[in-house]
């Protein structure tokens, strides 16, 4: 129980044990890396995730996506991205470029008049 | 075999394209798909903004065509650099303002310098040969690979064998064979090989996937260069030419008044951008004006606009005029009549 316990902490899933090498090194990893670290042969993710959103209101589909691409391509995998579109195509548009790039859509929401959409930066990201 | 080879697919959406690619993708070529935004895309925008479409399902189909095939998409913003080619063709124009020889030369060229910097090898497009009166003829095919700069390194494989040898034939990377000779305007053998792969569903576009093909907007566009009194446009200019009712009652200005709600919303997007009019007295659409107006402009503007509105038959109806800076002035004005407004006024 215990055993399961921590590995839920670490990684979100008791499916992982023995643990592989940590994912993530508070102690070594500085909060602005934006690179991940190769320390003492373990992979070392950034400990925080840059986070950005971008204002896409009054675009038309498929401007809110090239706005979203472009901004991907600044940003490293891990990262998060809101875009806040009022062009309700932006809500099919942006997951599909999402599916066909390898990122993840995290969210979408319609606040208002806006709809609100969260992509995670995939890890084949360029 | 001696190397993975890599293409680039222009992805229009449409289903000569995806066949294109698929023909490619199936001889163990690494392909991406690259869609060029130029402003003028057809791309669903009108039922995003017209309320009664919104129910519609939408979808960006050069988006949809790179799912079907499991390839990244690359969609370029050319948007600043397109205004060149509308505005200078070369070639000249097809029936309205379709600029549609030089559009393709363009995109090959942009193509081809996108593949150089990647390192990929060629650059694949979904032409057939005869299948457009303006760019895709027996005789522009060679003048795309030689304008363009991109030479043999350019692949139509749906027309390859009606063709001279390229170089991804050559080098052995596309088997020259499991290529096809289409030609012709007919669109069989692309719906019978569709129907092999098992595509369903695909986009078949009236007029293709140009607003500059369709005569309307090209005559909203010709008023606007004449206005401006230069050939130039912003995005915001070519957007708005797709939405609403264009009245110009004078050189110096013009009235673009929402047809129905979901334009209205629109529209309203753009206060801070151009004064409008909205009706208060009556049911009624939003409008912009846009050119420099004086207080009798915008009289004769909120006239038309009450022409518009459910008031139209009303002695008087009452709207608010928002100047660019936010300031609101209220007016009291006659609707004009129906036949008081000459028909030339309407673009």
């Amino acid at each position: 129980m215990l055993t399961q316990r921590i590995t839920t902490l670490r990684n979100g899933s008791p499916q992982d044990w023995p643990p592989s090498p940590p994912q993530a090194m508070p102690f070594f990893t500085p909060a602005v890396c934006r690179k991940p670290l190769r320390i003492l042969g373990y992979h070392a993710a950034p400990m925080t995730h840059r986070h950005e959103t971008i204002d896409c209101q009054r675009l038309l589909c498929p401007m809110p996506v090239i706005r979203v691409q472009d901004r991907v391509e600044t940003l490293a995998a891990g990262d998060t991205l809101t875009a806040v579109c009022t062009d309700p195509g932006a809500l099919q548009d942006i997951p599909a470029w999402c599916r066909v790039n390898g990122h993840e859509v995290v969210s979408t929401a319609t606040r208002g008049a806006a709809y609100v959409v969260t992509v995670r930066v995939g890890a084949g990201a360029a | 075999m001696s190397k993975h080879p890599k293409a680039l697919s222009l992805i229009s959406g449409g289903l000569d394209s995806l066949l294109a690619t698929k023909l490619v993708q199936d001889q163990g070529v690494h392909v991406e798909g690259v869609n060029f935004f130029t402003g003028f895309c057809v791309e669903g925008h009108t039922h995003a903004i017209r309320k009664k479409d919104r129910a519609r399902p939408k979808r960006n189909n050069a988006l949809w065509v790179a799912e079907q095939l499991g390839i990244k998409l690359h969609i370029v913003d050319i948007v600043d650099e397109y205004q060149d080619v509308v505005f200078n063709p070369r070639h000249g124009y097809g029936a309205h303002l379709n600029p549609c020889l030089d559009c393709k030369i363009f995109m090959v060229r942009k193509a081809h310098e996108w593949i150089e910097r990647r390192g990929f090898d060629f650059v694949i497009t979904g032409e057939v040969v005869g299948q457009r009166p303006k760019s895709q003829r027996k005789d522009t095919m060679p003048v795309v690979q030689q304008e363009s700069g991109i030479q043999d390194r350019l692949l139509r494989p749906l027309c390859a064998r009606n063709l001279p040898e390229t170089l991804p034939e050559r080098k052995g990377w596309v088997d020259r064979s499991r290529l096809f000779g289409f030609s012709g305007r007919s669109r069989r053998p692309q719906m019978a090989l569709a129907a092999q792969f098992g595509f369903e569903d695909y986009a078949q576009p009236a007029g293709g996937c140009c607003f500059l093909t369709d005569a309307n907007y090209s005559v909203k566009l010709k008023d606007l260069w004449q206005a401006r009194g230069a050939r130039r446009y912003e995005l915001d200019d070519i957007m708005l030419l797709k939405v609403g009712r264009h009245v110009r009652p004078a050189p110096h200005f013009k009235v673009i008044i929402a047809r129905e709600e979901g334009e209205s919303n629109f529209l309203a997007g753009y206060r801070g951008h151009y004064p409008s009019l909205r009706i208060t007295s009556h049911g009624g659409p939003l409008a912009l004006l846009d050119g420099e107006v004086t207080p009798a402009d915008v009289e004769l503007a909120a006239r038309i606009v009450g022409r518009y509105s459910q008031g139209r038959a009303a002695p008087f109806v009452e709207l608010d005029y928002r100047a660019r800076d936010g300031s609101v002035t209220p007016l009291k004005v006659t609707p004009m009549i129906a036949d008081e407004m000459p028909r030339n006024w309407l673009l």
